[in-house]
């Protein structure tokens, strides 16, 4: 295997490096960045006017356009939101010039930009993405807050279970087949209030990635998508705040200039606890341990971030996330405790060798734990996941001619997994060690102005090194797996503004989800790292697709996909007992199929998005549905959304969102009887075919309405209000059925999501 | 201006007649199509005559169960040892309810028993074989002091018994006696007798851990409290149980919380549902008191 790598790389550097395109060459490169406050931009357009030559910055707002025409040019760059600039440079023979540009905010929100009149040659080959700005997360009305995972699950190809999941099941996959990265390390829980909201604050966030499927070969380990998310690195300009009040929660975000760089602050905390404390004071003079019924919760979470640009080769960032929720129910007799939460860590170097050699290199931790304790008369119960990831990984781009773009690097990853069961003086533990190595090489080809071709490859060496379990007193070593990726890409320019784009790629996955309690509900989940007693989940993208670009920056994108997944895994609810991963879980395959369309325009007084997705999802084990395939509840056949934002004077604007989906696949019951066992008898029910029938179609309307005071120049700069109503026609879609065997007859009991809910909050920003 | 205002509003007029039209449409859940099952529930005891097999239907969700309602009488129910066929006869008082004559068949253990029931057209198919006797051999006391509210929280009983032949695992159950009325409250523990193995060298022995207290065939049994629920007197019951009801026991989840998708416990029953199982017991008394 490694010998087959080496040629694959022999080959890659024996083709750039023979080119005779390397020869005499002259760029441009730089960061471009925000005039106000200095954060670096991301997928800021660039061009030399009068060309085709050009680019777009990356994630680190770093561009490079090589082999420019000697002479006078000028440099045209725009982004929406900025007004556009153009720059006039002279450019010698060999020249490398470095060009830095700041781009200055438009003060009113909604104003066009200037309009492009020619677009760059994309260098990126990018296939089911789409980009997420502050501004659009902001612009769906949410329940209480702007919440990122909701906003998500408003575009097309992403489903959700319910109004009580932060889950993203991205055609066909489910929420553990997506990789989640903050700033580079990875997530294992985003749920907080039992997944009513995410971990994710949205004044933190720059920009998010969202890869639905056919991702690049930098990214690995799982089946379905990537949810990249980069955090603000921070003011480097001036101090400045953010706080404000929802019905729920506070937060507050803070950030200014540090050294020779910035450093960002953010904070949310509930304060449900601290309100029903403070009214059973009020009402009865006593505190809430003495007297209420309600259970203690809150949620809270922190982000942190020092960005030191150390100079113009050399820029550091340190982010740092936290995130808890704890649920107290301490009501005698019974005094529980639920935990989760995440830590995450990440150390960022980013190092420009030279003007075509960029290259960041990480560290990144990341901690995931749950635990539940019962400490009371009735036991004394603990059971605990933690999963600890310490990751180092790099990440090349290298830019040899106008022609390629390379991109390389490796992971190295340590996960550790633990979970842990205590009843009384028993304890049994299952504990997991394994390790990761990845390279991965990409190559992006332009062949023309018209045609782009992106070939990689992503190498896993997986090793399982140690699985102890003590409930069955087995302890066993994995054996070292290598997994080859393949990927690929291509563009093709029918015109100035539209494309014909497709992807394919394979896709292997090393973690997998252990639901805890009712699927339907489930926020503390556990994960379980690949021992080799199982394969690797496997799944393989084929995607086609079409996009287009409208004047007034209106955007319209069409794919069908196709995603096979000869290895996935249900959660085995029937376990006998389990010795090794495999008697968890039952081992099957499954298949997805469908066509996103989205339509959206980001300028103007009217903006927003309208989203449609066709698609199905089967699953077919041969333990589950007498081996017969079936529907996946999450398999949805239709799912539409709008969004707009309508800002109908200077202050004020107005959104609107509209739901619809196909009712999910559930199973009805169908008979019952009665089961004795030696010593006593229970009653049991029997459905019919597993997942034939369907809910109810789920739809609901959001409407909300924001005020932004003007921009003054005084201690508080702005301030903000906002009113939503959350399901304004109060439907109340039908999230599962259940049944209660207890009950003679069965009692069929229908379980309701939420009902109308307005909601109100208030920003200051000074 | 003027235009993309008027798109806005004919868009906006289109998209509100279109969610009126979708919320006055009525979606009702339709009701699958009953599908009428058989479900047999028969232990056989070891050193005991065929005194209890259940033959009884599956009934529709919306109709209330009765035990009447779901008994089934049939003439054609056998139970089968080596080349001998037995015949049950239905209970006169008891519908549904099968037994054999107490001289004509003792469930001998080794012996493997088939039950063969035609209710119609269909014929349900079971078989089981019966393990050794259990016997419980020692007790470490059989009184024992109510622990609630120590911090304990458990009555520790040690015990031991004898190995049985043929029996896959073992199962306790805790009995109270009157006034507690309180014999469904049972626990199950199961003791596996043996470790499989995995992939040849790959699945090492673990040394025990010193907190988990198995070894071949005894326990020390740790019972919380609430399982013996106040002072009084209890029975603790041992079976040595064979594959069919291991498999019902570990497949337990399925019974104490059904979910929505009504996953069935393992059987080991063709044609039909329940359990034909075979199990030898034995008992102890104990008797909780009060702490003075």
């Amino acid at each position: 295997m490694l010998k087959k790598i080496g040629i694959v790389v022999l080959f890659f550097l024996l083709y750039l490096f023979e080119n005779p395109l390397l020869l005499a060459d002259q760029t441009v490169s730089g960061f471009i960045q925000d005039q106000s406050n200095g954060e670096t931009l991301i997928g800021v357009n660039i061009y030399i006017q009068g060309t085709h030559i050009g680019t777009t910055t990356n994630k680190s707002g770093y561009y490079i356009i090589n082999r420019v025409p000697l002479g006078k040019l000028t440099v045209a760059i725009s982004y929406i939101g900025y007004e556009a600039k153009d720059t006039t440079i002279t450019i010698i023979l060999n020249e490398n010039k470095v060009l830095n540009v700041l781009l200055k905010p438009t003060v009113i929100q909604g104003k066009s930009v200037q309009v492009i009149a020619e677009r760059p040659i994309e260098q990126e080959v990018k296939t089911s993405l789409i980009q997420v700005t502050p501004p659009k997360l902001k612009a769906v009305p949410q329940m209480a807050e702007p919440d990122l995972m909701r906003m998500l699950q408003s575009l097309p190809g992403v489903l959700t279970l319910s109004e009580f999941s932060s889950g993203l099941f991205i055609r066909g996959g489910t929420p553990d087949q997506n990789l989640i990265l903050l700033d580079g390390t990875e997530v294992y829980n985003v749920n907080h209030l039992f997944g009513i909201f995410s971990t994710f604050d949205v004044d933190a966030v720059k920009q998010v990635d969202l890869i639905k499927g056919g991702f690049p070969a930098q990214y690995g380990g799982r089946m379905s998508s990537v949810l990249d998310i980069t955090n603000m690195d921070g003011n480097q300009k001036g101090f400045e705040g953010k706080a404000s009040v929802g019905l729920i929660s506070a937060k507050t975000s803070l950030q200014g200039p540090i050294g020779k760089g910035s450093l960002f602050f953010s904070g949310r905390r509930t304060y449900i606890d601290y309100m029903i404390n403070l009214a059973e004071k009020i009402t009865s003079g006593e505190t809430k341990e003495t007297l209420t019924t309600i259970p203690d919760y809150y949620f809270y979470d922190l982000h942190l971030k020092l960005y030191q640009d150390l100079n113009h080769q050399n820029k550091l960032a340190l982010t740092y996330y936290r995130g808890k929720d704890k649920l107290r129910y301490a009501i005698d007799p019974f005094d529980m405790t639920f935990q989760w939460g995440n830590q995450a860590f990440t150390a960022k170097w980013t190092h420009i060798l030279n003007t075509k050699l960029f290259i960041n290199g990480y560290v990144t931790l990341s901690h995931y734990e749950i635990f539940l304790d019962e400490d009371d008369s009735f036991a004394n119960l603990h059971f605990g996941n933690a999963v600890d990831d310490i990751t180092v990984k790099s990440d090349m781009e290298y830019f040899p001619n106008t022609a390629h773009t390379i991109k390389s690097g490796f992971v190295y990853k340590k996960l550790d997994s633990e979970y842990e069961e205590a009843l009384n003086q028993q304890r049994y533990l299952f504990s997991s060690n394994s390790a990761q190595f990845v390279f991965y090489l990409q190559d992006t080809w332009t062949f023309s102005p018209l045609f782009n071709f992106q070939i990689g490859f992503r190498m896993n060496y997986y090793h399982p090194f140690q699985f102890i379990n003590t409930y069955n007193q087995v302890k066993y070593h994995g054996q070292a797996k290598w997994h080859f990726e393949p990927r690929m890409a291509l563009r093709y320019r029918l015109s100035e503004n539209t494309s014909l784009k497709g992807s394919w790629g394979r896709y292997f996955q090393y973690i997998t989800i252990v639901p805890f309690g009712n699927v339907d509900f489930s926020f503390m989940d556990i994960w379980f790292p690949s021992d080799n007693s199982y394969k690797p989940g496997e799944a393989y993208h084929y995607i086609a697709g079409i996009e287009t670009v409208f004047p007034f920056q209106m955007h319209f994108d069409g794919e069908l996909y196709f995603k096979d997944m000869p290895y996935v895994y249900e959660f085995n609810s029937n376990i006998n007992e389990v010795l090794t991963g495999k008697d968890l879980f039952y081992g099957g395959k499954g298949y997805a199929y469908g066509i996103d369309f989205y339509f959206e325009k980001n300028i103007g007084q009217l903006s927003g998005w309208f989203s449609y997705s066709l698609g199905w999802t089967k699953r077919k084990f041969p333990e589950i549905n007498e081996g017969k395939s079936f529907y996946p509840k999450y398999d949805r056949r239709h799912a539409v959304h709008l969004i707009t934002t309508y800002q109908f004077a200077k202050q004020w604007k107005i959104n609107f969102a509209w739901t619809y989906g196909t009712g999910q696949a559930f199973t009805q019951p169908l008979s019952h009887y009665e089961l004795h066992l030696p010593d006593r008898t229970v009653p049991l029910v029997i459905g019919e075919e597993k997942n034939v029938s369907r809910l109810p179609a789920y739809h609901r309307m959001d409407i909300g309405i924001r005020y932004d005071s003007r921009l003054r120049e005084k201690l508080i700069k702005r301030w903000s209000f906002y009113l939503q109503v959350y399901n304004v026609y109060n439907r109340r879609n039908l999230w599962f059925r259940r049944v209660d065997p207890e009950q003679y007859p069965p009692e069929v009991l229908e379980i309701r999501m939420l009902p109308i809910i307005p909601t109100f909050g208030f920003e200051v920003y000074f | 201006m003027c235009k993309q205002r008027q798109f806005i509003g004919f868009l906006f007029s289109l998209f509100v007649g279109t969610i009126l039209t979708i919320t006055n449409c009525n979606q009702n859940i339709v009701l699958p199509e009953f599908i009428e099952e058989i479900v047999v529930n028969g232990y056989l005891i070891v050193g005991q005559g065929v005194d209890s097999v259940y033959v009884q239907k599956t009934l529709p969700i919306e109709t209330a169960y009765s035990y009447d309602a779901a008994s089934v009488s049939t003439d054609s129910i056998f139970i089968s040892v080596d080349n001998r066929r037995y015949q049950l006869s239905e209970y006169a008082d008891k519908p549904g309810a099968y037994f054999l004559p107490s001289d004509s068949l003792i469930v001998t253990p080794g012996e493997t028993y088939r039950l063969e029931v035609k209710v119609g057209n269909k014929t349900v198919r079971a078989s089981t074989t019966a393990p050794d006797m259990v016997e419980i051999q020692s007790l470490s006391a059989d009184t024992s002091f109510y622990p609630y509210p120590d911090q304990d929280k458990s009555i520790p009983i040690q015990m031991s018994w004898n190995p049985a032949e043929q029996a896959v695992a073992y199962e306790l159950s805790v009995i109270a006696h009157p006034p507690y009325d309180l014999v469904d409250f049972g626990m199950d523990r199961m003791v596996k007798d043996h470790l499989e193995t995995f992939d040849g060298d790959t699945l090492k022995a673990f040394p025990p851990a010193n907190d988990f207290p198995v070894s071949k065939y005894e326990t020390t049994i740790e019972i919380p409290w609430f399982m013996f629920c106040y002072y009084g007197d209890y029975t603790i019951k041992l079976y040595a149980s064979d594959k069919n009801l291991w498999d019902l026991s570990v497949s337990s989840a399925i019974y104490m919380y059904q979910s929505s998708e009504f996953e069935q416990p393992i059987y080991h029953v063709e044609g039909g549902l329940g359990i034909f199982a075979a199990v030898s017991v034995d008992s102890v008394h104990v008797h909780v008191k009060k702490q003075e």
